[in-house]
C-alpha cells in the first residue's frame, strides 16, 4: 500500500503551549487510521497540519506528494469534517454544496449523481432547501459529513466526525467508510468513542501531550498495554487516566456519603 | 405582574445584549471583553446623548420664534413655523424610526427573549419588557414634543397650537415605533422557514427595509432638502388642481402637521379643524403602533415556521459556474439578499452614490464645463466607497472561513470573487448617472461607463488583495488594522490622481479639444489599472 500521507518529526507550538512534540504518522492507500487522544492532546492540530491550515514549526508533512501549506489546491482532493462545524447560516445545505463543487471545480454530472446519493444516505432530502440557520447540530453534522465526501476524495480527514448523528446514520456513516476504504481511500480520523475505533480501524494511534504514546493494530495496542480487555483500558493506560478517573471517583462517593 | 424594579433591571439586561451585538457587528475586530465593557456604558451614554441632542434641537426650534436672529432677512413667520414643523415630525420619525427598528430586528434575530421565556412572567409582562426595550433608547425623544408644543404655544398665546403640536409630536412617535415592529415581525417570522419563491421574496423585501431603514438617516436628509421644491411645485399648480393640491397639503401627514400647526399659531379658521385631524391623526398612530406591538411580541413568542421538510427535485448545477470566483460572488449575493446585514454593507455605498451624484447633477449641471469633471470625481468616489464592498464582504464571511480554504481554493480566487459583485454595482451607478451625460453623445457616456466600471473594479481588487493577505482557514473573523487602512487609502489616491491630473484641464474650456476625447484618454488609463491591479492580485497572492 503506498503512503497517501505522512507527517515525520512534527513540532507545532502556540505560544508556550507544545501542541505536537515530534509526531510521526503515516497514512496508506486503503486504510483506516483512529487517532485517540484525551481533549487538548494534540488530535486537531495534527489534522490542520495535514490539511495545510496551519505550517509546522519543524519538521516534514506531505500529503498527496507535497506540502498541503505550500500548495493549497491538493486540498481539493480531502474531505475533511472540522471538530467544532460552522457553516452558513443564510445558505440551504444544497446551496453549500454547490459552492464547494464551484469551489473543487467538480463535474457537474458526478456531483449530481453523488449528491443524491449522499442526501438520500444521511436522511438530508427534505433538508437541502432549508435554511442551514435552522437545522438542528444533528443535521450541521451531517451537511458537512456529505461536504467532505461529495468530490468522492483520496483521502479523508475527520476530526470528531460522529458527534451528534443519531445511531442509524452513525452505521450508515460507518458503511460509507468501510467501503471507501475498499476502494483505496485513505482516512484518519480522531475520535473518543473507542468501541468505532476498535470496529472499524486498521490501525490506531493514541496521542497523548503532543506525542503518539502507542500505535498498532487493535491487538497489538491492548498488548503493548500489557493490560486484558479493550482497548479503553489500554487507552486509560498510557494517557495515564485511569489513576485520575479513580480519585475523582472516590472524591465523588465521599461527597455523597 | 412583574415589578418595575425587576423590569426596569430586565430591560437594561435586554439592552445591554443588543448594545453589545451592535458593538460587535460594525467593530468584529474588538474582543468579547472589550465589547462587553462598552456594552455596560452605552446604555448610559445613548440614553444621555440623545437627551442632550433633542434638547439641544427642541430649543433651537423653539428659540426662533422668541429671539432676532442677527442679519436675518425679514422672513415670513408661516414659513417659519411649517420649516421647523417639519424639522420637528421629521427628527422624532427619523431618530424614532432608526432606534425601533434596529433594536426590534437585532431582538427577533438573535431571539434575545429565549432565555426570558422560561422565566415566570406572563405574556403582558414580556410585551411591556419587549416594547420598554425597543424604545428605552427613543423615549427621549420625547422631550421635544412638550418644549415646542410649550414653546409655540407661549409665543403665540394658543392653546390649540399647543395640543396641535403635541399630538403631532407623539402621534410621530408612535408611527415611528409601530411601523418597523409591523415589518419586522410580519417579514421576520418566517426567517427561517423552507425556500420557496414567496418566501424568498419576502426575505429580500426584509433585507431592503433594513437597508433602508440603515439609510433613512440620508434618503431624509435629501428628501428635507428637496420638500421645499416640491412644495412650490404643488402650490403653483393652477386651475382645478389647486383645490386637490391644497387639500393634500392640508390632509395628508406630514405635511398636514405643517399646516397644522401654522393654523393654529395664527389662529386662522382651519385651526379646528387641524386640531380634529390631529387627534384622528393620533388615534390612527395609535392603532399602528398596538397592532405593531401586539403582532411582534407574539411572532417573538411563537415564531411561525413553514415550508419545513419540503423535499424538493435537486437542481442541476449549470456547468458555466462551476469557477470557484463565481460561486464565490453567487453565493454573497446569496447572503447579501437574505441576511439584512450583509444586504445593508452591499447596498448601503449604491443608495449613498446614488443620493451624491443626484446632488452632483443638480450642481453641475449648472455649469457645463464642470459636469465633465464631476463625473470624474464621481466615479473616483464611488471607486472608493465600492473599493470597500470585497472587505465588507470578507467580513460576513465570520468564522466560515475554513468551508473555502478547506475546498481548495486559492487567496487570489478569493480576492478576485469578492471584488466580482462590484461591477454590477458600478455598472448600476453610473449607468444611472451616465443618463444625465447624454447631451456630451453616446461614446461620451459609454466611455465614462466604462472608465469607471473598469476604475471601481481596479480598486476593489487591489483593496481585496490587501484584505485578503491577512486570512486563512483559521480566521475566525477579519480584523482591520490602521496600518492597513492607511496603505489602502494611499494606494486608492494612487490610482486616482492619473484620472484627476488628465481631466484637470477641463476646467478651463480653452485647453479642452472635446469632452469625449476626454474619456478616450482616461479608458486606457482605468484599463491598464485594473491590468496592474489583477497582476498584484495573482502575484502576491497563492
Amino acid at each position: 500500500m503506498s503512503i497517501v500521507a505522512e507527517a515525520k518529526h512534527v513540532v507545532k507550538r502556540y505560544g508556550t503551549t507544545i501542541a505536537l512534540d515530534g509526531v510521526t504518522l503515516e497514512l496508506k492507500r486503503g486504510e483506516i487510521i483512529g487517532l485517540l487522544g484525551p481533549n487538548g492532546s494534540g488530535k486537531s492540530t495534527l489534522i490542520k497540519i495535514l490539511m495545510g491550515f496551519v505550517p509546522p514549526d519543524s519538521g516534514y508533512v506531505s500529503v498527496l506528494g507535497v506540502n498541503p501549506y505550500e500548495y493549497p489546491d491538493i486540498r481539493a482532493k480531502i474531505g475533511y469534517v472540522p471538530e467544532e462545524v460552522r457553516l452558513y447560516e443564510s445558505l440551504t445545505p444544497k446551496e453549500l454544496f454547490d459552492l464547494v463543487a464551484r469551489i473543487r471545480r467538480t463535474d457537474a454530472d458526478k456531483y449530481h449523481r453523488m449528491l443524491e446519493t449522499l442526501s438520500n444516505a444521511f436522511g438530508l432530502r427534505s433538508k437541502l432547501h432549508n435554511l442551514i440557520g435552522s437545522l438542528s447540530k444533528g443535521y450541521r453534522q451531517k451537511v458537512a459529513i456529505v461536504l467532505a465526501l461529495l468530490h468522492d476524495p483520496e483521502i479523508l480527514l475527520l476530526d470528531e466526525p460522529i458527534i451528534g448523528l443519531d445511531p442509524v446514520v452513525a452505521k450508515v456513516f460507518k458503511e460509507i467508510l468501510m467501503e471507501l476504504k475498499r476502494r483505496g481511500r485513505a482516512i484518519l480520523f480522531s475520535t473518543h468513542i473507542l468501541e468505532l475505533a476498535e470496529v472499524i480501524c486498521d490501525r490506531i494511534a493514541i496521542i497523548h501531550k503532543g506525542r503518539i504514546v502507542l500505535e498498532g493494530t487493535r491487538d497489538e495496542i491492548i498488548e503493548q498495554a500489557k493490560e486484558r480487555g479493550a482497548l479503553e483500558e489500554a487507552f486509560l493506560e498510557v494517557t495515564g487516566k485511569r489513576g485520575e478517573i479513580e480519585e475523582i471517583v472516590k472524591a465523588i462517593r465521599e461527597e455523597i456519603e | 405582574m412583574i415589578e418595575i424594579r425587576d423590569l426596569l433591571y430586565l430591560v437594561k439586561v435586554l439592552y445591554r445584549e443588543t448594545a453589545y451585538l451592535m458593538i460587535k457587528s460594525t467593530r468584529p475586530a474588538m474582543s468579547p471583553r472589550e465589547a462587553i465593557s462598552r456594552s455596560k456604558w452605552m446604555w448610559t451614554f445613548n440614553i444621555l446623548l440623545a437627551v442632550i441632542v433633542t434638547l439641544g434641537l427642541s430649543l433651537l426650534l423653539v428659540i426662533v420664534f422668541y429671539i432676532p436672529i442677527p442679519g436675518r432677512v425679514s422672513i415670513n413667520i408661516e414659513d417659519l413655523l411649517r420649516s421647523t414643523a417639519l424639522s420637528y415630525v421629521g427628527y422624532i420619525f427619523l431618530f424614532s424610526f432608526m432606534i425601533s427598528t434596529t433594536t426590534s430586528w437585532i431582538l427577533q434575530e438573535y431571539d434575545l427573549v429565549k432565555p426570558i421565556k422560561s422565566l415566570p412572567l406572563s405574556e403582558g409582562d414580556i410585551r411591556i419588557l419587549v416594547l420598554l426595550t425597543i424604545s428605552v433608547g427613543s423615549i427621549p425623544v420625547l422631550i421635544m414634543p412638550l418644549i415646542y408644543s410649550i414653546g409655540l404655544a407661549i409665543r403665540f398665546s394658543s392653546i390649540t397650537v399647543f395640543l396641535t403640536a403635541l399630538f403631532y409630536g407623539i402621534l410621530t412617535f408612535l408611527l415611528a415605533t409601530g411601523i418597523p415592529l409591523i415589518l419586522t415581525s410580519h417579514l421576520g417570522v418566517k426567517r427561517f422557514a423552507g425556500s420557496s419563491f414567496k418566501i424568498n421574496i419576502l426575505r429580500a423585501l426584509n433585507t431592503l427595509i433594513y437597508v433602508l431603514s440603515m439609510s433613512l438617516t440620508y434618503i431624509l436628509w435629501q428628501l428635507l432638502g428637496r420638500i421645499n421644491s416640491v412644495l412650490k411645485y404643488l402650490t403653483s399648480i393652477g386651475g382645478g388642481l389647486r383645490y386637490l393640491t391644497e387639500s393634500l397639503l392640508s390632509f395628508v401627514y406630514p405635511l398636514s402637521a405643517c399646516e397644522g400647526i401654522v393654523s393654529g399659531a395664527t389662529g386662522d379658521e382651519m385651526a379646528l379643524y387641524h386640531f380634529a385631524l390631529s387627534v384622528i391623526y393620533l388615534y390612527l398612530a395609535y392603532r399602528v403602533f398596538k397592532i405593531g406591538s401586539r403582532r411582534y411580541w407574539r411572532a417573538l413568542l411563537h415564531p411561525e415556521y413553514i415550508g419545513v421538510e419540503l423535499a424538493k427535485p435537486i437542481k442541476r448545477i449549470a456547468r458555466w459556474t462551476l469557477d470557484p470566483k463565481i460561486g464565490l460572488m453567487i453565493k454573497d449575493f446569496k447572503m447579501i439578499y437574505r441576511n439584512p446585514r450583509s444586504g445593508y454593507l452591499f447596498f448601503f455605498p449604491l443608495i449613498y452614490s446614488i443620493f451624491f451624484m443626484i446632488s452632483m447633477q443638480e450642481f453641475a449641471v449648472e455649469n457645463i464645463a464642470f459636469l465633465t469633471i464631476f463625473s470624474v470625481i464621481m466615479y473616483i468616489t464611488l471607486g472608493f466607497l465600492v473599493s470597500y464592498v470585497p472587505y465588507q464582504l470578507l467580513l460576513v464571511e465570520g468564522d466560515n472561513l475554513w468551508i473555502l480554504f478547506a475546498n481548495g481554493i486559492r487567496k487570489r480566487e478569493i480576492a478576485i470573487g469578492k471584488s466580482l459583485p462590484v461591477i454590477l454595482q458600478s455598472l448600476i451607478v453610473l449607468t444611472l448617472y451616465g443618463y444625465t451625460l447624454l447631451p456630451m453623445g453616446v461614446p461620451a457616456t459609454i466611455s465614462f461607463i466604462s472608465t469607471g466600471a473598469l476604475y471601481c473594479t481596479a480598486t476593489a481588487i487591489i483593496v481585496s488583495t490587501i484584505w485578503t493577505r491577512t486570512i486563512g482557514p483559521e480566521t475566525r473573523m477579519l480584523k482591520m488594522s490602521i496600518p492597513l487602512l492607511l496603505l489602502t487609502s494611499l494606494i486608492q489616491i494612487l490610482m486616482a490622481i492619473p484620472h484627476i491630473v488628465v481631466s484637470l484641464p477641463q476646467i478651463c474650456p480653452l485647453t479642452t479639444p472635446s469632452r469625449g476625447f476626454l474619456y478616450l484618454r482616461l479608458l486606457p488609463i482605468s484599463a491598464l489599472e485594473l491590468l496592474i491591479a489583477i497582476t498584484i492580485c495573482r502575484s502576491t497572492l497563492k
